[in-house]
């Protein structure tokens, strides 16, 4: 936990923190607008509202779950701090899951502030009928963004240089997304990636569909849980130069 | 207990693809001594700081801080030791003082700012200064900082690597008076490294001289022995 205070205090300084808040606060604000604008084509097509928001936020929210990984592995070791950070009395397992369990709050607060004004809205305009639905989609995306950390973790554990983990995560989802266009057969694409980036839709079809909310959630957990393990085993292991 | 040994090292050694950073090296501290460790440029002072605090594991050999075994380094080594070592990095956009708290909070400790406002004048660093961005600072603030940052929580053994490289006379003096301070009053080791010998046989009891990663001489100074001497000879060994 000492490391998730460090962290957070040194975040309250870093404006690229307060940078990703603003961007997924912009985007709530235009859906907001719209939904002020026209509220009877939210009304009628329900699907709108969570597409709005949680879709661009499952499209874009990697790209800050991957400066996570980067910025508290490779960063740290390039800039030394984190040679400083273990003259203390801290080990590097210590180290390494306090820096996990900030960057996944940090996705959490990405996809929950704006939701959580979304929900009010949608309270708000048509008596809250969606709000579970939307908070179960905002759980999916949370999850789909930290299991790209993950891979950033694994990555800029695995490697010394600062821009190779951010490539080599970008490089999993881009290769997820071709293999998912050139695979054939739901068995293979279910393991895919990024055929779990509008997972939260299953949250939005007039009866949940349950099944694959469980697949998703499944896939993307071993992805995420997995690559962080595994991160964790190869960054204990590793020497400072 | 004051005068026993502390930190033990036996039969040390460090290769980096197949080069001899540090071969064999065996020395001991005793408890409240201030050892330095001298060395040219490349003689293995900073890769022996640095296993010292576990950031590189040793290639064979193994050392004792207090009663415990290193490697693996147990939570009740790491409170025993703290340090610097040469180039200590901090966060840039934080303040001085903004850094010296978030360090000293992982090791569960929370100074006020009056206190890192008086030690920072021991080190001879300007309080207001505290106040101020990490990356407006000198190289020799930011050695300062590296120094004051060790000294909170203060553990019972003080490594510090280079601990008066980049400093101005003046910073040198107020480090020395400080170690000196700091062995006497509050009982701390230290293990200093340093290529200067005139600026280590200032506060060193005892002195080790590393050479191409072997110890090549290890004793007490005392008023006999020319430290000059010793060290020209053994850095013009081929």
């Amino acid at each position: 936990m000492k490391v998730v205070r460090a962290e957070i205090k040194k975040a309250t300084h870093s404006p690229r923190f307060y940078g990703g808040i603003l961007v997924s606060w912009v985007l709530a604000s235009m859906v907001v607008a719209q939904a002020w604008h026209n509220p009877l084509s939210f009304y009628l097509e329900r699907v709108t509202l969570p597409f709005s928001l949680l879709y661009p936020l499952a499209l874009f929210g990697p790209v800050g779950g991957i400066w996570g990984g980067t910025e508290n592995i490779a960063e740290e070791r390039r800039e030394g701090t984190l040679s400083t950070a273990l003259l203390h009395p801290l080990s590097r397992w210590e180290w390494y899951w306090g820096k996990v369990g900030f960057t996944l709050f940090y996705n959490l607060l990405l996809v929950f502030t704006p939701l959580l004004g979304m929900v009010f809205l949608e309270k708000i305009m048509w008596g809250g009928e969606l709000s579970l639905r939307l908070l179960g989609g905002g759980v999916m995306v949370a999850l789909y963004i930290s299991s790209f950390s993950a891979l950033s973790y694994l990555f800029s554990s695995l490697f010394y240089r600062s821009w190779e983990g951010p490539l080599l995560a970008l490089g999993v989802g881009a290769f997820s997304w071709i293999g998912e266009r050139l695979g054939k057969g739901e068995n293979i694409q279910v393991y895919l990636l990024t055929h779990h980036l509008s997972s939260f839709h299953a949250f939005f079809l007039p009866q949940i569909d349950w099944h694959q909310v469980l697949s998703s959630f499944l896939v993307l957990g071993v992805y995420t849980g997995g690559a962080l393990l595994l991160g964790a085993l190869i960054f204990i292991r590793q020497e400072e130069k | 207990m004051k005068g026993e040994v502390i930190l033990v090292l036996k039969d040390v050694e460090k290769k980096v693809k197949e080069k001899i950073i540090l071969d064999r090296v065996s020395f001991e501290v005793k408890e409240g001594e201030i050892f330095g460790l001298l060395g040219g440029n490349g003689a293995g002072k900073s890769t022996l700081m640095r296993l010292l605090f576990g950031l590189v594991l040793p290639s064979a050999g193994c050392f004792y801080i207090g009663n415990y075994c290193c490697p693996p380094f147990s939570p009740q080594v790491r409170t025993l030791i703290g340090g610097c070592l040469d180039n200590t990095s901090f966060y840039g956009n934080l303040t001085g003082i903004e850094n010296i708290i978030l360090f000293a909070s992982l090791s569960s400790y929370y100074p006020k700012a009056k206190e890192i406002e008086f030690v920072a004048s021991l080190v001879g660093l300007e309080p207001s200064l505290l106040y101020k961005k990490l990356n407006t600072y000198s190289q020799g603030e930011k050695k300062k900082i590296a120094l004051l940052h060790s000294l909170f929580p203060l553990p019972q053994i003080l490594i510090w690597d280079e601990p008066w490289g980049g400093l101005d006379p003046q910073g040198v003096k107020k480090i020395q008076e400080l170690i000196v301070t700091l062995n006497t009053e509050r009982g701390v080791t230290f293990l200093l490294s340093s290529p200067l010998f005139q600026e280590m046989e200032k506060v060193a009891q005892r002195v080790a001289i590393l050479h191409h990663g072997e110890i090549k001489w290890n004793d007490y100074l005392i008023s006999q022995i020319s430290l000059e001497k010793i060290y020209w000879e053994i850095l013009e060994e081929k």
